[in-house]
């Protein structure tokens, strides 16, 4: 990465909040980049000092110690209307703006350029309405914020950051109280962006799946092991990811960046078929839900699944006849007569749980 | 593009509609009062003609230009002057319940004003309320110390303070203080006293003298343009002040300058006319459903004709035509004020 494109510097950067007796610190000895039209998601559980981070690169607080360079010039040497022309954000609880039109609240965004009335020129108007439409939101320049959802009301507070034509855009959580479908189209919203406006984007996100996959950089943060940054197929390679976000019960697929649930098993069962289609894979994940581990071979050959790849899924017994059927459902509701009670010894065992009696 | 002239149209027809309302009620509260004077008359009044009694033209002269006129004319600059403090107000706290009085200021003002009322008899041996015409001088001095002294307070308190919450509390809380000191004195006071200051407690556009209105007129027509250059700083703060700080706006000054214009006006509206309440309160809403917008390059001189309307109205109904005596305005403007109020709500959704 060479020099010219980087737009954020943290030089030995500690955060915090300056109190009369002692600073509290939050996060301290920061060292990372930030580089033009990049997305970067900064992630870390709850309390890693994330917000704090942000809101001392946006100046809204000062730092306690090093330094942090915006655009080759110390932060510290910024005025405030400097910054409103290389900064923008987007913050949470943006329900309590009322009564204002999302065509007002993006109009907004053009303060920094207008006179002393704020009255927008033909000129703001236009970018006003490319804004607008940039983020998908035209049809909804009349309505009134508090008639919007979250993700459309987070659409709204983008534009208004495009508006503000600034180089550098950061979020504070824009993914968070979105339903699924919407924080991905929120992250791909981003990412283009970046890309076709060649901004500087930092946001931070409790998202982790979707960071990784669309990201181009990650700052992992956390109160004991403090910031890592780089690349997502890097972090996941030298096995960061785990490092921070490992739990009892998760497990990582490092090549597809997923997370995923370690189940308990309790005992095994034979699945026969072809192990690359989808129907296979599917019937694993069912009987691993179930506490049984589909394998190749076992010592007790008394179950059998075999999956044909033609819609239906055979189970054997034994000393039974074998039984088609064309829902997963179903082999699982035979099987479960038979193992259903090491199942559930395996789980209370595993948690630790005795029944209330 | 056709809605938002459609919506420019709406709005300049209300604006049109507010001010031939205001010269309406202008004229009708110059000619209604407890004297009955002729409409013809009171046209010839206004234009120096001769009237139709010749006997009575001195008395008439008198009352229009000594009494009605001043009335109306400090009901307009009140009601205006109130509600841009009040918008201002709920502007910067973020609060829809934020009036005018909500940092405490017009209480400042009952203080000064008990203090001279309630003391005066009780220490100076003299009640107030024989003093006459320094008596309401000296009252409108006393409040105008005590609202700026508490707006001083709360000046420098926001300089220092950073959350809005804070704020806002501390002023109500100056407000108690302030409450208990004059449920204090009215205690220890002559029932004369008391009586008195009762009376200004009920806020009245009639306390204004001819002389008087002239320093009125003054300092409200420079403090309400004054707050009119706020429009752009007001604007910002809807997003919330973090988003304003991100724009470029410096949150602490704005929110001093903020403080400082409404406060002064409140401050020399509550010296002339006592405490008037709602009408800063309720004008703000009933703009922005009349209006439809938030946005206070409209908001703003809405709310001061709206607001002077209203005012008049209120003045009006209190003189009860037709009846002896009056009510107090303080108690009209709340009666006018929280039904209209009602009814923009339920029709806004």
């Amino acid at each position: 990465m060479d020099k010219e494109s980087v737009t954020i510097e943290l030089r030995n950067l500690t955060t915090g909040y300056r109190e009369k007796k002692q600073d509290i610190i939050v996060s301290n000895g920061l060292n990372a980049k930030l580089h033009v039209g990049e997305m970067t998601c900064l992630l870390g559980p709850n309390g890693a000092g994330k917000s704090t981070l942000l809101r001392t690169l946006a100046a809204f607080q000062p730092s306690i110690g090093g330094d942090v360079w915006l655009m080759n010039r110390n932060l510290k040497n910024y005025k405030n209307n400097e910054l409103s022309h290389l900064i923008s954000v987007v913050l949470t609880d943006n329900s309590r703006i009322r009564n204002m039109t999302a065509y007002d609240v993006v109009s907004i965004g053009r303060s920094p350029y207008t006179g002393f009335w704020g009255k927008l020129s033909e000129k703001d108007k236009k970018i006003v309405e490319k804004c607008l439409q940039w983020v998908g939101i035209t049809a909804l320049a009349e309505r009134k914020m508090q008639t919007l959802s979250d993700g459309e009301r987070q659409k709204v507070m983008i534009a208004k950051a495009i508006a503000q034509e600034t180089p550098i855009i950061f979020l504070d959580e824009p993914t968070a109280f979105l339903d699924y479908p919407s924080k991905i189209s929120m992250m791909l919203l981003l990412h283009r962006l970046a890309k076709a406006l060649k901004k500087t984007i930092f946001l931070s996100t409790h998202d982790l799946e979707h960071a990784l996959q669309v990201a181009d950089q990650i700052w992992l943060m956390d109160r004991d092991k403090g910031l890592t940054t780089g690349l997502p197929e890097d972090l996941c390679a030298e096995g960061k990811i785990e490092e921070y976000f490992m739990r009892e019960g998760i497990t990582f697929d490092r090549a597809t960046c997923t997370f995923g649930v370690q189940h308990d098993t309790a005992r095994e069962v034979i699945i026969e078929g072809d192990k690359d289609s989808l129907e296979y894979k599917l019937v694993c994940k069912a009987f691993m839900r179930n506490a049984i581990r589909p394998v190749d071979t076992c010592e007790n050959e008394d179950v059998k699944v075999t999956v044909p790849g033609d819609g239906t899924y055979r189970l054997w017994e034994y000393g039974k006849e074998t039984v088609c059927v064309n829902k997963i459902e179903h082999i699982i509701g035979i099987t479960a007569s038979t193992l259903v009670k090491t199942h559930i010894k395996a789980v209370r065992d595993a948690a630790n749980m005795t029944q209330y009696e | 593009m056709e809605k938002e002239n459609s919506s420019v149209l709406s709005r300049t027809i209300w604006i049109v509609l507010t001010i031939i309302g205001i010269a309406v009620m202008f004229i009708v509260n110059v000619a209604v009062g407890s004297v009955s004077i002729p409409l013809p008359d009171v046209v010839n009044i206004l234009l120096g003609t001769d009237v139709s009694d010749v006997q009575m033209g001195e008395i008439w002269n008198n009352i229009v230009f000594k009494s009605r006129i001043p009335q109306a004319t400090t009901a307009v600059i009140c009601g205006a002057g109130l509600s841009v403090a009040g918008l201002e107000m709920q502007t910067v706290f973020r609060n829809p319940l934020a009036g005018p009085s909500v940092l405490g200021v017009s209480s400042g003002a009952s203080f000064g004003v008990a203090l001279l009322v309630l003391l005066s008899g009780t220490i100076g041996g003299t009640a107030m309320s024989r003093m006459g015409i320094y008596g309401n001088v000296a009252l409108t001095v006393g409040a105008a110390i005590g609202a700026l002294t508490v707006m001083a307070i709360i000046a420098a308190v926001a300089r220092k303070v950073k959350g809005n919450v804070t704020l806002l509390i501390i002023g109500v809380m100056i407000g108690y203080i302030a409450n208990a000191f004059i449920s204090v004195m009215k205690y220890f006071s002559v029932a004369e006293d008391v009586h008195t200051y009762t009376i200004w407690g009920l806020g009245s556009f009639a306390s204004v003298s001819s002389g008087q209105i002239g320093l009125f007129a003054l300092l409200m027509a420079i403090l309400i343009p004054l707050a009119m250059l706020l429009v752009k700083t007001l604007n910002l703060l809807l997003l919330g002040e973090n988003y304003a700080r991100n724009l470029g706006l410096n949150v602490e000054r704005a929110r001093v300058l903020i403080i400082l214009s409404s406060g002064l006006i409140v401050a020399i509206c509550t010296a002339f006319c006592g405490p008037i309440s709602f009408i800063g309160l309720a004008v703000p809403h009933l703009c922005r459903g009349l209006f439809r917008t938030s946005d206070h390059r409209i908001l703003m001189p809405a709310s001061m004709l709206v607001g002077a309307l209203l005012a008049l109205v209120c003045n009006l109904i209190a003189r009860m035509p037709g009846a002896e005596g009056a009510l107090p305005v303080n108690s009209v403007t709340s009666l006018i004020g929280a039904p209209v109020v009602i009814w923009v709500l339920f029709k806004k959704r």
